[in-house]
């Protein structure tokens, strides 16, 4: 629910006001420890990429904080709205696994029936490229349509040219069909929610017919790797905090993630038509990351754009290992460093132009990481001796003082800033006894101590692809739009070597540069180089499945109803049937 | 059911086929993101006397 605009702003003014004390802070110290031998142009460059990289630090852990204070809370809604509008469920795909996707579709369906909700309208909308694959789709959709009895309610279209991507799909079903609904729910195709979830969205768009875009908190699900799980324990256990804190400060101008979330056709079609921007691909082009676009132009026409995170009910999946999360992360990172393309764009919300701020620096964070790395491991090369006889005629030598308790200041306050918010959560979930789906508060605290450890681990390797991303961007490379690999997502030793060998060969660049030039910041050093090195072991380890206890999520003891379906449906699907002819199929 | 507010997209009328998508086109009108303009040229208009976009050389010419 909006904020008032005196507390919504003077929120925004404490987040951003801490955040800078925490980045103004953290250039201090460095300062000061800098000055200690002598400052020099190098102490000052390594100063401002620490105040760069501790405020979007700061940023994140003020966000968690804020989440901490409040909890989800369902917006008022007088009187009781029937949930009876147009709606319309999109699923677009590309290239991807029909079976599993259509089955989600099924499920949903059947969660929407026992609500007793029979008369949405679900749409695959197809933008496979691979014919073999289309032609499954359409053996399937057959399938689909046969089981649901879902004449009249399920369609399906494959595009000739799949313009716009993900955007333009959407864009072709809009101004083809888009008068026929009152809403369109927007899905991936790793989507799954509930029916009664689905039934609370189009309740809460008749309940304010201001609201153009609702955006849900998608939870990831049936992760198997030890990847995956950790990723699963992060978006399930921490995600809902911070997101409870963007929410506190979205007032008008909420977020859209491109997937899991209801538009109004109307406010969609007026306000997202989105334009080629002038120039080639990864600047120009069609724009990538569309969704943080549409939001932005939703809010740019007065619709108001929210995250309702009290929303349970709604899933998708995540990469199983790094080397897909890379390869959607190189996705992303075009997308977000297009919208600096956007940043002046004409009447945009201020806090949607900060957004795209946001979405950038995600990227380019690494960068100053990496910056103030090398920098500080070519700083004693570049210095000048230090003059133990500062004082002519002065017979006893000069020792400057040591400033070394503020370098450790720092590390603990930039450390903290990565560890503290995770921990609060864990406490807080402790004490509230919210922990209990997560295998009690010692699991949950172990799991946390867990992830935290595994997110050192990788993070050094993921700060090397991200780096890696931002650089083809910048030297003007396209990355495409492959498609998600979903599943299993093991990794073998092989693989995995061949996408980390350059890592590993960085990290011992690194490393051994550190021995030699800054030997005094070798075990410092050790953390971020050991992971670079053992990368590809790194890569494949975190892939295997784990049978861990630590890491549980409500999810793996209490499967959702909705999941539950779709295995169900799923199983019945993977006997194979008399392949059905299609009526009719929109070209 | 709660109206939408109102906007300038029409709402034709519709039926559903059996198996297409329904026919009920609606306009997605294209959205300005992109000044026709660079930014040295817009800045070059604020501080020109009428305000108006400050011509190309070319145009001059």
């Amino acid at each position: 629910m909006p904020r008032p605009f005196s507390g919504l702003y003077a929120l925004r003014g404490l987040a951003i006001t801490l955040s800078l004390v925490a980045g103004l802070g953290a250039f201090w110290l460095f300062m000061q420890f800098g000055r200690s031998d002598g400052l020099e142009a190098l102490d000052i460059i390594r100063a401002l990429l620490i105040l760069i990289s501790t405020l979007w630090l700061a940023w994140g852990a003020v966000q968690a904080l804020i989440g901490l204070t409040t909890l989800p809370e369902t917006p008022p809604m007088p009187p009781r709205p029937e949930g009876h509008s147009r709606t319309i469920i999109l699923m677009p795909v590309y290239n991807e696994d029909p079976r599993v996707s259509f089955a989600r579709l099924a499920a949903m369906d059947a969660s929407l029936r026992a609500e007793g909700a029979d008369y949405l309208h679900f749409a695959v909308l197809s933008d496979t490229r691979n014919d073999a694959i289309a032609a499954e789709e359409q053996h399937l959709f057959a399938r689909l349509l046969a089981e649901t009895q879902g004449h009249g309610r399920f369609f399906y279209r494959r595009r000739s040219a799949n313009t716009g991507k993900k955007a333009g799909n959407i864009e072709d079903f809009i101004t083809r069909s888009g008068a026929a609904y009152d809403f369109a729910l927007i899905l991936d195709a790793d989507s799954l929610m509930e029916g009664a979830t689905i039934l609370e969205m189009i309740r809460r768009m008749e309940a304010e017919p201001r609201l153009g875009l609702l955006q849900t908190l998608p939870k990831v699900i049936r992760a198997g790797s030890r990847f995956g799980r950790a990723m699963q324990f992060s978006a399930s256990f921490f995600s809902p905090v911070f997101a409870r804190g963007l929410a506190m400060m979205q007032g008008q101008t909420g977020p859209f993630w491109g997937h899991n979330a209801m538009v109004r056709t109307r406010a969609f079609a007026e306000s997202c038509g989105l334009p080629v921007l002038r120039g080639a691909p990864p600047f120009g082009g069609h724009i990538m990351s569309h969704d943080y676009v549409e939001a932005a132009l939703l809010a740019r026409q007065g619709w108001i754009v929210r995250l309702d995170d009290d929303l349970g009910g709604s899933y998708e999946e995540g990469p199983e290992n790094i080397v897909d999360h890379a390869k959607r992360d190189r996705r992303w990172c075009q997308g977000n460093l297009q919208h600096s393309r956007l940043l002046l764009a004409p009447g945009l919300r201020p806090w949607s132009r900060f957004v795209f701020v946001q979405g950038i620096m995600a990227y380019i964070a690494p960068l100053f990481w990496i910056g103030f790395l090398g920098a500080s491991i070519l700083a004693p090369l570049l210095a000048a001796p230090i003059d133990y006889f500062p004082e002519p005629y002065w017979p006893f030598p000069y020792f400057p003082p040591s400033e070394a308790s503020k370098a450790i200041g720092l590390a603990i306050g930039i450390f903290g800033l990565l560890l503290l918010p995770k921990i609060l959560i864990a406490l807080r979930a402790a004490l509230r006894d919210e922990a209990e789906p997560f295998g009690g508060a010692a699991i949950a605290f172990a799991s946390t101590i867990a992830e935290l450890l595994f997110s050192s681990i990788t993070a050094p390797i993921l700060l090397m692809y991200a780096t890696r991303s931002v650089m083809q961007v910048v030297m003007g490379r396209d990355g495409g739009w492959p498609t998600n690999n979903r599943g299993d997502g093991r990794l073998s030793l092989s693989e995995s070597y061949a996408a980390a060998h350059w890592i590993t060969a960085t990290g011992l660049v690194v490393t051994l540069a550190a021995y030699l030039f800054a030997p005094h910041l070798f075990f410092w050093l050790l953390p971020v180089g050991l992971p670079m090195i053992a990368a590809p072991v790194v890569l494949w380890w975190s892939s295997q499945p784990s049978k861990s206890p630590l890491m549980r999520v409500p999810s793996e003891s209490a499967p959702p109803p909705v999941a539950t379906l779709h295995d169900t449906i799923l199983e019945r699907w993977s006997v194979p049937s008399e392949p059905e002819t299609l009526p009719h199929v929109q070209a | 059911m709660t109206k939408p507010l109102a906007t300038a997209l029409p709402t034709p009328a519709f039926d559903i086929a059996a198996f297409g998508l329904p026919d009920a086109p609606m306009a997605m009108p294209q959205q300005v993101l992109e000044h026709p303009h660079g930014l040295l040229r817009r800045l070059l208009a604020l501080i020109s006397p009428d305000h108006t976009d400050a011509p190309s050389a070319g145009a001059r010419m």
